[in-house]
């Protein structure tokens, strides 16, 4: 039996925010590209199982729209991209809470998002709850917590995943100094355990213990893709 | 086709737009004493109100009018619910759908099923009120279940389109609430059709108006009023195809609207 291995192969990707200014555009295919911002231009990526690939870049570089693209989230504008395996995004902390529910109910949310099953999910809450650490806390609105609570909230959602792919905007650190160890510990494992991780993050020492290949990306293009130290050392010169 | 695709896998994540569906209620009533009760407590004293009033009005028996009315009303009010939140569907969904890749009909489904979580709630109140009038259950009531299930489907594809529309052009949030306050008033809801004038082009060509009497009539005038029932399978197919038409375009656009 043939191994399934992930991939993700992008072949001259373009990519442009659209803004529409008035009534009728967007819906009819010729007027639809007034006003575009190019995003991204010409993108040939060939991304492998095994491949931890850090996006380097300054802000606005398009780091969180090619992940955005990867997975599947907003649509190519030209070019091909093929993505093999299971997908997990992660694109913030906040995204995908509802503060007026309780913090059971925003993890079962999240748990039926992912496509996990009922008992699946029920097996799982505990465990989950336990890492939060947040206890009766749980029970109350989401609205009602603390930053540092919500963070350790919305960061053990992580733990339903089960994906090969894992592709991370920003954001993994997650409440006070205890949990960051606990934290830090899990992400280890977590991310070891991904077939392949794209990680955008402005923290070098992240980057430099995940991942063995980097990205760099200047206004939309890319710069270099290559071996993590050589690609780093160029972006570090900062002259690109 | 994809759209064909989408509204399987979204069925079967069933157990998702449930869970949100129930979710919405509970964030809608968070707070009140009465919680989801609410729900019965707003549609007698609507009912209550205008029948004392339309019946002296419309010069009825209060006892008859109450029972037209009740009918009309939360018929009514469902399909109402239906336009205004659908225009809401994918708004709302704007957290999920930056994160990752999801069904759409996920979402409208969510909207469908709340509604008719609010509709089945009517019921306690309608179904004794009916029996007890009437001295019993009659067969032919169960036209009216089909009938239901018609504006289900309406409410399914119409609600989609009007989702995608009202995301990309937000004007018609606004239009829609202010259209189903005129409907109200020009639908034969508060009064039934006026004796002389039933066949008047106004009433026949108003789509609401055959939705409603495809609940309302069975159980009234224990008639079935076929034409009503074609004209509102017609409807289904027309919102079917407007779905199916725009899909595959707005598949890929609508997160860049929200």
């Amino acid at each position: 039996m043939a191994l399934k291995m992930s991939h993700i192969h992008l072949h001259k990707v373009d990519f442009h925010y659209r803004y529409y200014s008035s009534l009728g555009f967007g819906l009819f295919k010729k007027n639809s590209k007034l006003n575009q911002n190019l995003a991204l231009r010409q993108i040939d990526l060939e991304i492998n199982e095994g491949d931890r690939v850090a996006l380097l870049g300054k802000n606005g570089a398009g780091k969180s729209t090619l992940l955005k693209l990867m997975a599947g989230v907003i649509p190519v504008a030209d070019g091909d991209i093929d993505v093999k395996g299971k997908i997990y995004s992660f694109f913030g902390r906040n995204v995908g809470v509802n503060p007026y529910l309780s913090g059971w109910e925003n993890l079962y949310v999240r748990g039926l998002i992912l496509g996990l099953k009922k008992n699946e999910i029920k097996n799982k809450l505990e465990e989950i709850a336990e890492f939060t650490e947040l206890g009766d806390s749980l029970k109350m609105p989401v609205s009602t917590y603390s930053a540092g609570m919500k963070a350790r909230l919305t960061f053990s959602m992580l733990m339903f995943v089960d994906a090969d792919i894992l592709l991370v905007d920003e954001g993994l650190g997650a409440g006070d100094r205890f949990f960051i160890d606990k934290a830090r510990a899990f992400v280890d494992q977590l991310l070891k355990q991904s077939k392949i991780l794209v990680f955008a993050s402005h923290s070098d020492h992240l980057l430099k213990r995940f991942c063995n290949k980097a990205l760099l990306l200047k206004d939309g293009k890319m710069v270099k893709y290559g071996d993590y130290e050589s690609v780093v050392s160029l972006y570090n010169t900062g002259d690109y | 086709m994809q759209i064909i695709g989408d509204i399987k896998a979204s069925l079967k994540k069933h157990a998702l737009w449930k869970e949100l569906a129930k979710m919405d209620l509970k964030v809608r009533f968070r707070g009140t004493y009465f919680g989801v009760l609410w729900v019965l407590l707003a549609l007698a004293f609507k009912v209550i109100m205008i029948s004392v009033v339309f019946s002296l009005v419309l010069n009825k028996p209060l006892k008859e009018y109450l029972l037209f009315l009740s009918i009309g009303l939360f018929t009514w009010n469902y399909i109402s619910a239906l336009l205004v939140a659908s225009t809401q569907t994918f708004v709302k969904a704007v957290n999920y759908f930056n994160q990752m890749k999801m069904e759409h009909f996920i979402f409208v489904f969510q909207t469908v099923y709340r509604e008719t979580i609010i509709l089945m709630l009517y019921q306690i109140l309608a179904i004794p009120l009916f029996v007890l009038y009437f001295g019993g259950f009659k067969l032919i009531w169960l036209w009216s279940l089909l009938g239901y299930f018609l504006i289900i489907l309406n409410g399914v594809f119409a609600g989609a389109w009007i989702g995608w529309a009202a995301t990309r052009f937000r004007d018609i949030q606004q239009l829609t609430s202010n259209l189903v306050m005129i409907l109200f008033i020009v639908t034969p809801v508060l009064f039934p059709l006026p004796i002389g004038n039933e066949h008047h082009i106004y009433f026949l060509v108003n789509p609401f108006f055959h939705l409603l009497e495809i609940v309302r009539a069975p159980v009234l005038d224990g008639e079935v009023p076929y034409i009503s029932y074609i004209i509102s399978f017609g409807l289904v197919i027309f919102n079917a195809l407007i779905c199916a038409i725009f899909y595959k375009r707005v598949k890929s656009q609508l997160v860049l609207w929200l």
